[in-house]
């Protein structure tokens, strides 16, 4: 009697328990990360009656979750990958959108101030258009600026970011310790099914953020790691990722592991996740931008200049610099012992690639490295000021006295337009004239002619002389009347820091003069100098002018950027099929639980009626014994 | 295979949210004409497109510097019309005044003629273009390049000559400098000038435009000396004898390269001078013309002299017709250049636009019809979404 009592009582137990799961199931049916679970039913050990072998009902084994291991971390890698190409093609996309605008990207501001440069050389007399260039110089300073302060920015966010999100890996990492040790207490023997669910969630949102692998350890607890093996979790402990000022540059963060054996920056060891986009984003997208932008404001500014020197201005002196660039970087680690200092000039932008710097002295020599590939660079020279060292077109003058192992960040380009502007103070200082003239003398019997001369070392002392060349013969000629120089129809006479041509072929007595340019307000020589820089190759080993290496940093960055987003669409599609399996496997689905809650309602009711017909037999007992 | 509620809810919102994105991006480009909205979508033609762009703008600036330069050069072609005029008809004034019936007071009537008409070519040679630049000055265009002075005529600029770049490889010079216009005028025939002593007494005349041959003359100087009427030598400028001999008149002379005929009767001792044309501008030229037809005539030998002075006037105003015509036939030149090369420039500038096109814009009927066919899927979508997730179980216990 008291046995089908027993069996019912626990029939109905069992069975109020699956209810419960079934609700909790259908509870959580969107919580994220949870997995369906199931009551383990078995048969109590049944009791011997010597007749044979009579149940005694169910009971309960466990609560038992859905879960594998393989899908789950597919889901991990896949969402590691998809975050990083997320990042990475949403800070690229920005920079993208940035290059190309048709109104607020370089190659606008570049093209009209090369018309105004060409404007300028139809008629350099006239003020209106030496102001309208100067104008024009003042709006390309400032496009330059503005490019490169939006890229700032960008650059500012992503060190945030950066930030932001090493904070959040170690707030996950601090849950995920807390949830090992409750795992661990909670003990192996009943799994402890909704502390696992969190604990599988905080790691497939510490995937989302940076590359982990994962070990579990008999106890129940995980390790976790970063990197190259560095620990974040190992049981309940964690290791806390640092950020920190760069040594170079106080503004700038690095990320820093703080382990038992020294701290190891990990900049170039984090991969995957949104740490991975962001730090590939500054290296291969926002970096380069910034480098190629600065090389081309060095480049239009260097090629302008040089040529603006060759020519004479509105006041008839030889014109002075109108741009000046923000010098390149030569920075002292802050862990540097010794007091060592470097200079660094850049002599020829053409040669100079896009990449940072390390220059660093071992103790008995100072060497130079790239950053972007690594490969030590030969230098020539020997670092005093008379004869600096050379490589890649710069000049490094090292000063002080350095201790061995100090370190040197060189920048070539990156300050370039933070310091762009402007230099000249009036729209005078373009330089349209030439320097020096020729003239055949009235009195010549030929015809022979002589151009303006070009000129070739505005420093010779000489250059603004007046000299008369005069033949003293047909293929000999005197200087002020001085020396006997060989002359042969359609040589160059070299004078006074520049060349000539004779047209022509001069006689006896014929007198040619060269002085400076005076007066010469519509003279366009230089002027026309000027406007060709535009389609000077000054870049890339000087095979680009200035807008055509826009033009490839445009390409570069649109297609990188393109890639991450191609990368980042296949990804999210990868991911949400190792989601949907995972889910397949572990995911609630309602009509299932709705049949669930029918059959072991079913059974409650049914279990319900066992001990119903338990006490009607009670009842027929009782009411045979009172008679 | 299991289907969780959750998965069915969240790749049905991923479904239609990437349905969307593609809409919006064919949207977008049907709203701009665009086919390229940003790099990333075709960052090699972005890329293109820039250096199309940059290459459209650097043709549109030729053309306008084409212009400028035709506009210059239409300018000194009408000035230098101008300047033939006048020097023609200075010309058809000394060929009136070297007639035998003119007289002293004739003769003045066609000076005073010359004379107005070299003010006029003056202020030719002193011409402003549209920025009041002046047209002949060489580079210093700020300065009046041809002034009148107690020496005559001074050129005030100087040789140089403006260019204006009409394509990326090709400059053409905008102007020419009044010297060579106007000043650097090789006198008599462009290479020898010769002339009478002012202290001949014969009738001998001397022509530039009969002196034959000059392929060997050197620059020399000589003086042709009549030691008697039948009789002559030759010095050098040095008083060596070149050449002497017997002369009849109408006989050709030969010395040093040069073959020289003198007509007329010329009187012992009197003097030719041969020897390299020298430049002179021509204003000097109508100049010292028109001071000659206001010397009166006496005598016959005033009267040759009057009649060398106006052959070498005439000869003087062939040489500056000759050198305007050349620097017209270089301006003409010049205004063909540039017209082949606007239009040219126009060709290339259209097959740029369309390459620019071919790039940029928008395949409309492509798009439109990927609009359609997007919009047609989403709608499906939907629709199927909404009918599937009000099937539940729930809904009937």
């Amino acid at each position: 009697m008291s046995s089908i009592l027993g069996i019912g009582t626990s029939a109905l137990s069992a069975f109020r328990r699956s209810l419960d799961t079934v609700g909790q199931n259908i509870a959580n049916a969107n919580t994220p990360g949870y997995n369906r679970q199931r009551v383990q039913l078995s048969a109590r050990s049944p009791q011997f009656s010597g007749v044979g072998f009579f149940g005694r009902g169910v009971e309960i084994n466990s609560v038992e979750r859905y879960y594998n291991a393989f899908l789950d971390n597919q889901v991990r890698n896949a969402g590691s990958s998809a975050s990083r190409f997320e990042t990475l093609a949403g800070f690229g996309g920005r920079v993208d959108d940035l290059l190309a605008d048709p109104l607020a990207g370089l190659a606008p501001a570049l093209s009209s101030f090369y018309s105004a440069v060409q404007d300028f050389s139809l008629d350099p007399a006239t003020p209106a258009s030496r102001g309208a260039l100067f104008a024009e110089a003042e709006s390309l300073v400032a496009r330059f600026q503005s490019l490169d302060d939006q890229l700032a920015g960008v650059s500012e966010e992503t060190s945030q970011a950066v930030a932001q999100t090493i904070s959040e890996i170690n707030q996950l990492s601090t849950s995920i310790a807390d949830l090992n040790q409750r795992i661990v207490t909670a003990g192996t023997q009943r799994p402890p099914n909704d502390l696992l669910d969190e604990r599988d969630q905080l790691v497939r949102e510490l995937t989302r953020l940076v590359d982990v692998t994962v070990t579990e350890e008999n106890n129940g607890s995980i390790n976790v790691f970063v990197g190259n093996g560095q620990t974040l979790v190992i049981g309940g402990e964690t290791f806390e990722l640092e950020v920190q000022p760069s040594e170079f540059d106080p503004n700038r963060n690095e990320v820093i592991y703080r382990g038992l054996g020294g701290d190891t920056p990990l900049r170039d060891i984090l991969k995957g996740g949104e740490i991975g986009g962001l730090f590939e984003f500054q290296n291969t997208i926002l970096d380069p931008t910034r480098r190629a932008l600065g090389a081309s404001a060095v480049a239009v500014a260097q090629t302008f200049n040089e040529q603006n020197a060759l020519g004479l201005d509105a006041n008839g002196n030889l014109g002075g610099d109108i741009f000046a660039t923000g010098p390149a970087r030569g920075t002292p680690s802050a862990l540097n012992t010794g007091t060592g200092d470097i200079s660094v000039v850049v002599q020829d932008i053409g040669q100079v690639p896009q990449s940072g710097y390390r220059f660093l002295f071992d103790g008995t020599d100072y060497r130079l490295f790239r950053d972007d590939t690594g490969a030590e660079i030969t230098l020539t020279g020997t670092g005093t000021g008379a004869d600096p060292f050379r490589a890649d077109g710069l000049a490094i003058t090292v000063s002080g006295a350095p201790a061995a192992g100090d370190t040197f960040e060189v920048e070539p380009v990156l300050d370039a337009i933070s310091g762009l502007s402007v230099v000249a103070s009036d729209p005078g200082a373009f330089a349209a004239a030439g320097p020096t003239r020729g003239s055949a003398d009235l009195n010549n019997l030929s015809d022979a002619s002589i151009d303006n001369g070009v000129p070739l070392d505005t420093s010779d002392p000489n250059f603004f002389a007046t000299s008369v060349i005069e033949f003293t013969g047909p293929n000999t000629y005197s200087v002020n009347g001085v020396g006997s120089f060989a002359f042969t129809p359609g040589d160059t006479i070299t004078l006074n820091g520049s060349a000539y041509t004779l047209t022509g072929a001069p006689t006896t007595g014929d007198r040619f003069t060269v002085e400076r340019n005076t007066n010469a307000a519509g003279d366009n020589r230089n002027a026309l100098a000027l406007g060709a820089t535009r389609d000077a190759g000054v870049l890339a080993g000087g095979s680009q002018s200035v807008s055509q290496a826009y033009a490839s940093l445009v390409a570069t960055v649109g297609s990188r950027t393109r890639l991450a987003e191609n990368t980042a669409d296949a990804q999210a599609i990868v991911l949400q099929s190792a989601e949907t399996r995972r889910l397949e496997e572990s995911g609630v689905n309602l009509d299932e639980e709705a049949a669930e809650l029918i059959r072991f309602q079913q059974a409650y009711q049914a279990a319900a009626e066992v001990i119903s017909v338990a006490g009607d037999l009670f009842d027929t007992l009782l009411a045979a014994t009172r008679r | 295979m299991r289907v969780s509620t959750q998965a069915f809810f969240q790749n049905n919102v991923l479904t239609l949210q990437r349905l969307q994105r593609s809409l919006n991006d064919i949207q977008e480009q049907v709203a701009t004409g665009r086919q390229i909205q940003r790099p990333s979508d075709d960052p090699v033609g972005s890329a293109r497109a820039l250096n199309l762009r940059e290459s459209i703008d650097s043709v549109e600036q030729f053309q306008r510097n084409a212009g400028l330069a035709e506009s210059r050069l239409r300018l000194e072609e009408e000035t230098l019309t101008g300047v033939t005029e006048l020097l023609q008809r200075a010309r058809e004034l000394a060929l009136q005044a070297a007639n035998a019936t003119q007289t002293n007071e004739s003769r003045d009537f066609v000076a005073a003629e010359l004379r107005q008409g070299l003010d006029q070519l003056l202020a030719l040679a002193n011409t402003r273009d549209s920025s009041d630049d002046f047209l002949f000055a060489g580079y210093q265009t700020q300065t009046q390049p041809f002034t009148r002075t107690s020496a005559g005529f001074s050129y005030n600029g100087d040789q140089g000559q403006r260019f204006v770049s009409i394509s990326r490889t090709r400059q053409i010079p905008d102007s020419d400098s009044g010297e060579r216009v106007f000043s650097r005028i090789r006198e008599g025939n462009g290479q020898v000038l010769t002339t009478p002593s002012a202290a001949n007494t014969g009738t001998g005349t001397i022509f530039n435009n009969d002196v034959a041959g000059v392929t060997g003359y050197n620059f020399e100087a000589y003086e042709v000396t009549f030691t008697a009427a039948d009789a002559f030598e030759v010095r050098d400028g040095g008083g060596v004898l070149v050449s002497s001999g017997a002369f009849t008149p109408g006989d050709s002379i030969t010395f040093g390269g040069l073959d020289v005929r003198i007509e007329g009767e010329p009187a012992t001792g009197d003097v030719f001078d041969v020897g390299p044309s020298p430049n002179t501008d021509m204003f000097s030229i109508i100049d010292r013309l028109a001071a000659a037809l206001e010397t009166p005539v006496a005598d016959e030998a005033q009267r040759a002299e009057q009649d060398a002075a106006i052959n070498r006037g005439i000869e003087g105003l062939d040489q500056a017709l000759a050198r305007v015509l050349e620097v017209r036939t270089g301006v003409g030149s010049r205004l063909a250049t540039i017209e082949s090369q606007v239009d040219a420039n126009a060709g290339a500038s259209l097959v740029l636009q369309e390459s620019l096109a071919d790039i940029e814009d928008l395949d409309y009927a492509a798009a439109i019809s990927a609009l359609t066919q997007q919009a047609t899927t989403l709608e499906a979508a939907q629709q199927s979404f909404l009918r599937i997730q009000g099937l539940s179980l729930f809904r009937l216990l």
